[in-house]
């Protein structure tokens, strides 16, 4: 998983931002009340930690969790830190599209 | 003359009209449960014309569910004449529910609602078929405002507008109140199914998962919110559920609506259909020309894709490798500015690729050096990536490569004359890396690592005295410096290095160990000089990083006071010495194990025999007459600390009187733990004693049959035969050694089990051989193999899992060493 997208920061956040986002969401997410997203977000902290780090994942990383394009989606999603529902108009057509099936 | 095609008999009217009534009854009562509904179309047209009144509702039930059937099918003019006709019969009295569900398939909405009205209010409720539910799904989705329906019965419509206003309220993320609003829906509503969509889709943006799932898969199947909801499902089943789907475009098309990927929806469930078949290049190709931003290194999910389908590469083996990246080199031969990031993705992926091949060495060198050319065209200098690149390169290089005596002379990676790669390109890479950033302390290190691992040592001393200049409050510099004194007995200087990198960080117990074992060190030359003062000033302060109730042979205060004791032995003070081992002995948790230790000790030391006679009596006492599992063990531990101590032939002495000490206790019952130390002891090199370690093991497995530690050292010592006679295999084996281990969670051996499993399907299963290789039919039989590669196989089973062997000391059967701990103090 992409680490930025774990910790939620931009490709250019520097050490100190990292580390903020970092502590958040080790706050948010404590080994004892959630131990695999823990793992998830020091995994992604350790990769990009420090310049070099970040340097070493963007040439070296070849790392393949996923099977197929579509689990990308779905990790993505799963890592998202809030789920906004769609508009009312959006919710109207995606029924209405299920209705035709 | 041919042959007559079978052909299917068609239905012949007059085949229904001579059928008995009671057979015609029974035809259309199955065919109406089995859903062959043109068969029971067939039944009921008959028998409605012999009573109209009585049948029609099942004819009509029969053409509705061929209608449905057509409209699966999406055949729907067809299904519209099937409602015509229905409507034609008994002057157009009765109203079908293909009346609402027809427009709601074509997307008529509107009229799907009026339709649903009027069947309403007419007093008609839906029938208690699995359809009944499109009747009330027809006035949700249709949206009309409140005068469309207030036709519909009062109840229905306010449940209507309930059912619509609660959808809203969630799409303003007012959760709370979405669900108030539907508190009147009742259970036996017709509109319970929406409520219980709703619960759900607040669950799921709330990010409860569980309720939302539960919520999701109670809906009624063929019911609007039952399908909007397989979406989320697909979502929340996660990565797991995916291996189903991937034929389901459609399904997967709503997933990435529902997670807010609308762009992708045309794209992405293509794609995946074609990487689950196999079709890999198909995939990438497919979603690069459909999707505008792609690949793309910007955050988000574009870069996670293009990360996905460019890193595949590392996934896939031989030749499906090849024809990928083959595709990867199509692209990237094609011309335009706009292709350069791609390009450098292309290149990237190739580099990484070459990195696991046996190629030779200029090939990644090569790669790697066209990429930060690529890289410095499109984004100009970057002196930070350039250093990280090249100390990359360094790694690569000074990876440890094993040597392997039956393959070396085809070729391969040049070993040199070293076990790594090739040391003087890492070397080069290294020291470039270098040149860009001077302070990075990792690269130091690692050529530091490159000499030690190459037997530089003069390379390496002078390398660690540079770190310690560059890096002069580095603790791991300091250690490193500390040991390396020490191996060259530069004990003074080893001991302040160490001593530093402890006040650095006193809670460092690698740190603290190496420190103490220095000063002993230093505490043996003093007293081998005669130099007591110099000794009795520096072990006070061994103690005081010592610890006290320890069992621990460097650490252990009990241990430390024996030797200071020795170390006065020698110069003669005898009634210090004695002072001193009084305090050992009060620590010691076991006697006999401090007296042993102690006489060992006394043994490396040279102390003269004259202060030893006493204790060797002692000694001698214990082996002959004080026999015990327990002791046995304590003296396993003692001697194989003095393994590395001395080459002398007293060592040996000791070893076989423990041995036959050890032998004669497995008479008696021991602990698991005791025949744990014994037996590791009975098999670490110096000793290789696999006698003593068999009578330990085949007696503890009688005591536990399933105990992975003994089973796993069974299976190491015994040979392929041995299991195949036991109507096993070694595999089958190991999968149940594994089993029992994790049983346990003993992560160590299930670590070495593993590992065993790994290397016995690697012997099992070479690599693809060369595309020659079974072509020449006459050299190797009909088959392809003959009994020359069946016997060269059996052998290399055979060198791998030998038969049990009964001469002492085989060193060429693998054994795991002991976990030795404990640092050579006495070199």
């Amino acid at each position: 998983m992409d680490p930025y997208a774990v910790l939620g920061i931009a490709h250019d956040a520097d050490d100190a931002e990292i580390r903020r986002a970092y502590l958040e969401l080790v706050r948010q997410f404590p080994p004892e009340r959630a131990p695999e997203r823990f793992r998830e977000i020091s995994e992604a902290y350790t990769k990009v930690k420090d310049q070099r780090s970040r340097l070493e994942y963007y040439l070296f990383n070849h790392e393949t969790r996923f099977n197929s394009p579509f689990e990308v989606l779905i990790s993505h999603f799963a890592i998202a830190g809030k789920r906004k529902p769609p508009t009312f108009e959006e919710i109207k057509e995606y029924l209405k599209k299920c209705a035709t099936r | 003359m041919g042959k007559k095609k079978k052909r299917k008999k068609k239905s012949n009217t007059n085949d229904f009209r001579s059928m008995a009534h009671a057979a015609l009854e029974k035809g259309a009562k199955e065919s109406l449960a089995t859903g062959n509904y043109r068969q029971a179309r067939d039944y009921l047209k008959e028998l409605y014309r012999r009573d109209t009144g009585r049948y029609l509702p099942e004819l009509i039930e029969a053409y509705e569910g061929l209608a449905l059937d057509m409209i699966g099918k999406g055949q729907g003019e067809n299904a519209k004449a099937i409602l015509d006709h229905i409507n034609g019969l008994e002057g157009g009295k009765h109203k079908s529910r293909l009346e609402f569900i027809l427009p709601m398939k074509e997307g008529n909405f509107t009229d799907a609602a009026r339709a649903a009205v009027r069947y309403l209010a007419q007093g008609k409720e839906a029938d208690e078929t699995d359809k009944k539910y499109l009747l009330y799904d027809a006035l949700i989705v249709s949206f009309m405002d409140f005068d469309s329906i207030k036709s519909a019965p009062p109840l229905i419509r306010e449940e209507t507008i309930a059912i619509q206003s609660a959808l809203k309220l969630l799409c303003e993320e007012r959760y709370d109140q979405a669900l108030d609003l539907l508190r009147p829906v009742g259970l036996r509503s017709p509109f319970s199914h929406w409520k219980l969509f709703i619960k759900g889709l607040c669950a799921f943006y709330r990010m409860e998962d569980e309720k939302a799932r539960k919520a999701f898969l109670r809906l009624p199947s063929e019911s609007v919110p039952a399908n909007a909801a397989q979406g989320y499902l697909v979502l929340l089943n996660g990565r797991a559920g995916l291996g189903e789907y991937h034929k389901k475009t459609d399904l997967l098309g709503r997933a990435c609506r529902v997670a807010g990927e609308k762009d992708l929806e045309p794209v992405l469930p293509r794609a995946e259909y074609l990487w689950r078949v196999g079709r890999f290049r198909d995939s990438f190709a497919y979603a690069r020309s459909k999707i505008y931003d792609f690949p793309s290194e910007e955050p988000g999910i574009m870069q996670s894709l293009s990360n996905f389908y460019f890193n595949a590469v590392s996934l896939m083996q031989g030749k499906e490798a090849e024809k990928y990246l083959g595709f990867f080199d199509k692209i990237s031969s094609g011309k335009g500015d706009a292709d350069k990031l791609e390009q450098l993705m292309i290149q990237r992926a190739r580099c990484l690729y070459f990195e696991r091949k046996d190629v030779p060495d200029f090939v990644p060198i090569n790669q790697w050096t066209k990429f930060l050319d690529l890289y410095r065209n499109i984004r100009g200098n970057d002196p930070a990536l350039e250093a990280v690149l090249y100390a990359h390169l360094g790694d690569l290089f000074s990876e440890e490569i094993g040597y392997d005596p039956y393959f070396s002379f085809l070729g391969g990676r040049h070993s040199g004359t070293h076990n790594v790669r090739n040391a003087d390109i890492a070397e080069r890479y290294y020291k470039k890396s270098l040149e860009v950033d001077s302070d990075s302390r990792d690269v130091h290190f690692s050529i530091l690592g490159l000499y030690e691992k190459t037997g530089q040592k003069s390379k390496a001393n002078k390398k660690l005295d540079e770190i310690i200049r560059l890096f002069p409050e580095d603790k791991e510099a300091l250690y490193k410096a500390g040991c390396r004194c020490m191996e060259r007995n530069a004990l003074v200087k080893g001991m302040k290095y160490l001593e530093r990198a402890l006040e650095l960080d006193p809670l460092d117990s690698k740190v603290r160990e190496s420190f103490i074992v220095c000063c002993i060190k230093a505490a043996f030359r003093y007293a081998r000089n005669s130099q007591p003062d110099r000794y009795r000033k520096l072990l006070p302060g061994v103690l005081h990083q010592g610890d006290e109730n320890s069992d621990d042979f460097n650490r252990g205060h009990a241990y430390l006071y024996a030797r200071w004791a020795n170390f006065e032995l020698l110069n003669g003070n005898a009634v210090e010495a004695e002072a001193l081992l009084n305090s050992g002995l009060a620590l010691a948790g076991d006697e006999s194990g401090f007296f042993y230790f102690n006489w060992l000790a006394s043994r490396l030391y040279g102390v003269p025999f004259k202060y030893v006679k006493k204790m060797k009596k002692e000694i001698d006492g214990i082996f002959s007459d004080q026999v015990s599992p327990e002791r046995a063990a304590k003296f396993a531990k003692t001697i194989s600390y003095f393994f590395n101590a001395s080459k002398s032939g007293w060592v040996e002495e000791e070893l076989a009187r423990v041995n036959r000490f050890a032998r004669k206790a497995a008479g008696k019952d021991f602990s698991r733990d005791q025949a744990r130390v014994i037996v590791e002891y009975a098999l670490s090199p110096r000793n290789g004693d696999e006698n003593l370690a068999w009578t330990y093991i085949k007696k503890a497995l009688e005591q536990d049959p399933d105990d992975p530690f003994f089973l796993f050292l069974r299976y190491q010592m015994k040979g392929y035969y041995w299991f195949i006679q036991r109507n096993t295999t070694p595999m089958k084996e190991l999968e149940r050694i594994l089993v029992l281990a994790e049983k346990q969670r003993d992560q160590q051996l299930m670590v070495k089990i593993r590992k065993a499993m790994d290397e016995f399907q690697e012997m099992l299963a070479p690599d693809e051989p060369p595309d020659d290789f079974f072509e020449d039919e006459d050299a190797f039989g009909e088959d392809g193999f003959d009994e020359d590669f069946h016997a060269f196989l059996e052998n290399l089973i055979e060198e791998r899992f030998p038969r049990k062997r009964t001469n002492r000391g085989n060193k060429k059967t693998e054994k795991e060493a002991s976990d030795s701990r404990q640092m050579n103090l006495f070199e």
